[in-house]
């Protein structure tokens, strides 16, 4: 049962972390070694991205709206992948730097044996990590195939992470749980039952068909969504995981290799390092000329070796460095396309354009936003013109199913009415709004520059459009109307010329 | 060529000198085989990291619109910034962990004169650093691609002014963020070059540590401390805007109780506010009228009141409602109930909305009006029709006839 909560085995993950960190301390500080003590700080670091993923995905599961925020919590898992990549990004960084430093001051490693020890217990439990977010690795497909098989997803163990945290109401807060469980008895809902234990959720297939809004497809589609958005935040820690388990296994090949071949000066006697170039070098080229004068001595100094050995270290790091930016840099690229307010790769906005303008009824669509809040949660809103409220009506349920189809579900539709004066046909913003506040709109500034381009644009109001309009209709319509009816301003391609790098 | 504007192009400048201090640095270093010049050189290398992403932060951000986002990238400043100022921490986090290394195992700073040299030159770059952003940044007024100083703020009317400051502010963000590596560099460079001071004038020679090998060391915790106090302000500010907060200078429950007490309007839900970059906010709401016309005039009112809350980017959904459909509820979510979890806010979660004339506090909504959401049979708009809904609707009805009861027989609080 605790390895299907994602908190859990975070938490599991976190505590195993942290005592292997006091342990890795203490041990450098009876070995005095510093390079156990600087893989410690490695491990620390890795507590902490366990801790921010935990933070995000505490946050995440309250999914309701809240007086600070609109729609939830939801996309704390996002900024938790975000924060944890830019981490590792910054930790490469900095195990760069010390790569170099190596370079520049080569290092023997003492006591081998005791790093090789401590090495591979630290390997053992960053396999353990990963074997434990592994599911929600390096991949993105997670459970996509889990829509429409409700038992056979429900049911299966390993995959069965995400299940628990599923309900919005499954949060801490005692509040939600008692008023979801309400919920179970009015309507035999599955919502408010703890998704902990999944016989239970056998037993509430049957009622959850009752209410429709839990049946069969919501729940599942809540396990791919909870899935992909909480999967950026695992992959996030996984990639750190992985990072830490590459670090173990660079200490324990170089403390092998060390062990096994390197010849080490010895306490007593003389001895000539061609490696380490440091002020002894004078000391050691001088006994060097002094022991070659005197032939008996010569082959009793040992010379330290082989060099190569010491430049393993770094040269494992900076691969080690490579692997995890290449590793690292999807994950940046995704979290941050999210929070950028970006349409979702998957769906085309030029082509949800067109099919919603050649719908009847529709004259003209303007402020068309798709965005993804996180996970499949996507958001869209637009301005459609209509000629007048009894179309729309009409029309009204298509718009939603075309939206519906591209997978948004979330929308917020204003339509505007053309005969209707007072609105001036774009009703985007009203009086108060139209000139003053041009900077201040999201779609502002820019466009009114573009606006002034084009010449069909009048002066007052501000041209926010995205889309072209096709001027046959608009015309039409402004001979309808009242002449203060602006015309959507075809100003794409004057955007798109802004729009290139 | 509008691209460039002097924000910029100084940032390029700043970037290439750094570069060239940083190759100059490093290949000093490896001449004269020292530590800490490398480590100084990576400094300035971090440095060059960010202000790579404090340029990006500014270029991209001036897209207004691009096919691959309907918003243009006008987040992308306010994503510098938060990137910025993580990166910071993680870097402090390291330097944190070097210092308490240094603690532990104390050194002296050997070749006092020549740190004590490349120090007072990397402090020196660093002002120079600092005083080109200031002067760049925060002097002349950078609204986009204008290159011209004050001149908007004296054309356009006084209410353009503070809007001018705001935008300034929202550019401000993303200096911010380069600015905390600055302030991080020069802070270290004070610290080596008062370590190297102190090393020239009383010089340790052969001797073990005393009181002045921690010096460096606790300057450096110092100087972390510093630094990450001026880092979480940026980072808490940035977060609020990535997280789809509600502004600051909006207060959701005034606001609610205002736009449910504009006439014609019968209940309003689904209200988002979120700010899109600084001083940009977006609302969406969806109202529920009794007739197009109370639709048209609750709309002018409806503007207004957010015009005046600061909000100018608005999208109303009007619905009609029947009499028997809830007021609170959306008539017309997503065209399946299956959809439901794909929601901004799901409609199984008893809703903040608020119905005219009084608070609906979501935690005290009666929970079986929750299965209401199934009565869209109602609805005048969006009737639902998804074929695999027809079984679960008919058991909804259910739902709705208690439903109704609770409804016609509550005073509603």
């Amino acid at each position: 049962r605790c390895w299907q909560n994602r908190r859990a085995r975070l938490l599991c993950m976190l505590a195993l972390t942290f005592l292997f960190f006091v342990v890795e301390v203490a041990v450098s500080r009876v070995t005095s070694s510093l390079a156990m003590l600087s893989d410690s700080f490695h491990m620390l670091s890795d507590v902490m991205a366990l801790v921010v993923a935990l933070v995000a995905v505490r946050f995440a599961q309250r999914t309701r709206a809240t007086k600070k925020n609109t729609f939830g919590w939801v996309r704390a898992e996002v900024m938790g992948a975000l924060v944890n990549a830019v981490f590792l990004t910054a930790l490469c960084f900095t195990i760069l730097l010390e790569a170099i430093e190596r370079f520049t001051e080569p290092h023997e490693i003492q006591q081998p044996l005791v790093v090789i020890a401590v090495g591979v217990a630290g390997l053992i439990i960053n396999l353990l990590g990963l074997c434990l977010f592994n599911h929600h690795g390096v991949g993105g497909h997670g459970h996509a195939h889990g829509h429409g098989h409700s038992h056979g997803g429900r049911q299966q163990h390993p995959r069965g992470g995400p299940k628990p945290e599923q309900p919005p109401g499954d949060g801490e807060a005692a509040l939600h749980r008692e008023e979801t469980s309400t919920l179970v008895e009015n309507c035999s809902s599955s919502n408010g039952v703890s998704q902990e234990k999944l016989g239970d959720m056998k037993d509430d297939m049957s009622d959850v068909q009752v209410n429709g809004n839990a049946g069969h497809y919501p729940l599942d589609e809540e396990e791919v969504e909870e899935d992909s958005s909480a999967q950026l935040n695992m992959r996030g820690v996984f990639l750190h995981v992985f990072g830490d388990a590459l670090g173990s296994v660079i200490v324990v090949v170089n403390a092998l290799l060390f062990y096994g071949l390197w010849n080490p000066c010895p306490e007593d006697g003389p001895c000539f390092n061609p490696c380490v170039n440091d002020h002894c070098m004078e000391n050691a080229t001088l006994s060097q000329a002094l022991s070659r004068a005197n032939n008996s001595e010569q082959e009793s100094i040992t010379v330290a070796g082989p060099c190569w050995l010491l430049y393993l270290d770094p040269v494992l790091c900076l691969i080690m460095v490579c692997i995890l930016l290449y590793t690292t840099y999807p994950l940046l690229r995704e979290s941050a396309l999210i929070l950028l307010q970006t349409v979702p790769k998957q769906i085309d906005v030029h082509s949800l354009n067109s099919k919603l303008r050649t719908l009847e009824g529709v004259e003209a669509i303007h402020e068309l936003h798709i965005w993804q809040l996180a996970g499949s949660r996507i958001i869209g809103t637009a301005h459609i013109k209509c000629p007048d409220p009894s179309t729309y009506m009409m029309v009204a349920k298509r718009i939603k199913e075309i939206f519906h189809d591209e997978g948004i579900h979330a929308t917020t539709i204003q339509p505007e009415f053309a005969s209707v004066g007072s609105e001036s046909g774009r009703g985007k913003c009203e009086l108060p709004c139209r000139t003053q506040c041009a900077l201040k709109q999201c779609c502002g500034a820019g466009e009114d520059r573009t606006a002034k381009k084009t010449e069909k644009s009048s002066s007052l109001s501000i041209s926010c459009s995205e889309v072209v309009i096709e001027f046959p209709k608009t015309r039409r319509t402004k001979s309808e109307s009242i002449p203060s009816v602006k015309l959507e301003a075809n100003t794409d391609q004057n955007e798109q010329f802004e729009s290139s790098l | 060529m509008g691209r460039y504007s002097g924000r910029s192009s100084r940032l390029i400048l700043m970037c290439v000198v750094s570069l060239a201090i940083f190759a100059v640095e490093i290949s000093v270093a490896y001449v004269g085989n020292s530590l800490s010049l490398a480590s100084d050189a990576f400094a300035v290398l971090s440095h060059l990291i960010s202000m790579i992403i404090g340029l990006f932060g500014v270029r991209f951000s001036r897209v207004r619109w691009h096919k691959d986002s309907t918003f243009g990238f006008s987040r992308a400043d306010v994503l510098g910034a938060f990137g910025n100022s993580v990166f910071a921490t993680a870097l402090m986090f390291s330097i944190f962990v070097e210092a308490i290394k240094r603690f532990i195992n104390p050194q002296k700073t050997e070749k006092a004169l020549l740190v004590l040299i490349i120090g007072v030159s990397g402090l020196f770059f660093n002002v120079l650093n600092y005083v080109i952003f200031m002067e760049c940044c925060y002097c002349h007024a950078p609204p986009g691609d204008n290159e011209t100083g004050d001149s908007p703020n004296d054309q356009k009317s006084p209410e353009e002014g503070p809007e001018k400051k705001k935008e300034k502010k929202s550019e401000a963000l993303n200096i911010r963020g380069v600015l905390l590596h600055v302030m991080g560099d020069a802070l270290g460079s004070v610290v080596v070059v008062v370590t190297a001071a102190i090393f020239y004038v009383r010089p340790l020679g052969g001797a073990s540590c005393n009181w002045q090998c921690y010096i460096d060391p606790s300057l450096t915790i110092v100087m972390v401390f510093i630094i990450l106090s001026s880092a979480f302000p940026l980072i808490k500010e940035t977060s609020t805007i990535l997280l789809q907060m509600v502004p600051k200078g909006v207060n959701m429950e005034l606001l609610t109780d205002r736009l449910a007490h504009v006439p014609g309007v019968s209940s309003l839900h689904e209200v988002h506010v979120w700010e899109l970059a600084s001083g940009k906010n977006i609302a969406t709401l969806h109202v529920k009228c009794q007739s197009p016309t109370d639709y048209q005039d609750a709309a002018y009112k409806i503007r207004k009141i957010f015009h005046e809350a600061g909000v100018h980017s608005v999208t109303i959904q009007p619905e009609y409602a029947d009499h028997n459909t809830s007021q609170l509820l959306c008539s017309s979510p997503c065209i399946s109930k299956a959809c439901d979890s794909h929601l901004c806010c799901s409609q199984r979660e008893p809703p903040r909305a608020k119905t005219n004339g009084y608070v609906e506090k979501s935690e005290s909504s009666l929970p079986a009006r929750l299965k209401d959401n199934g009565s869209r049979k109602s609805d005048v708009e969006i009737p639902m029709e998804d074929p695999v809904e027809e079984e679960s609707v008919k058991n909804v009805k259910n739902c709705d006839v208690s439903d109704d009861k609770s409804q016609s027989g509550s005073t509603r609080f």
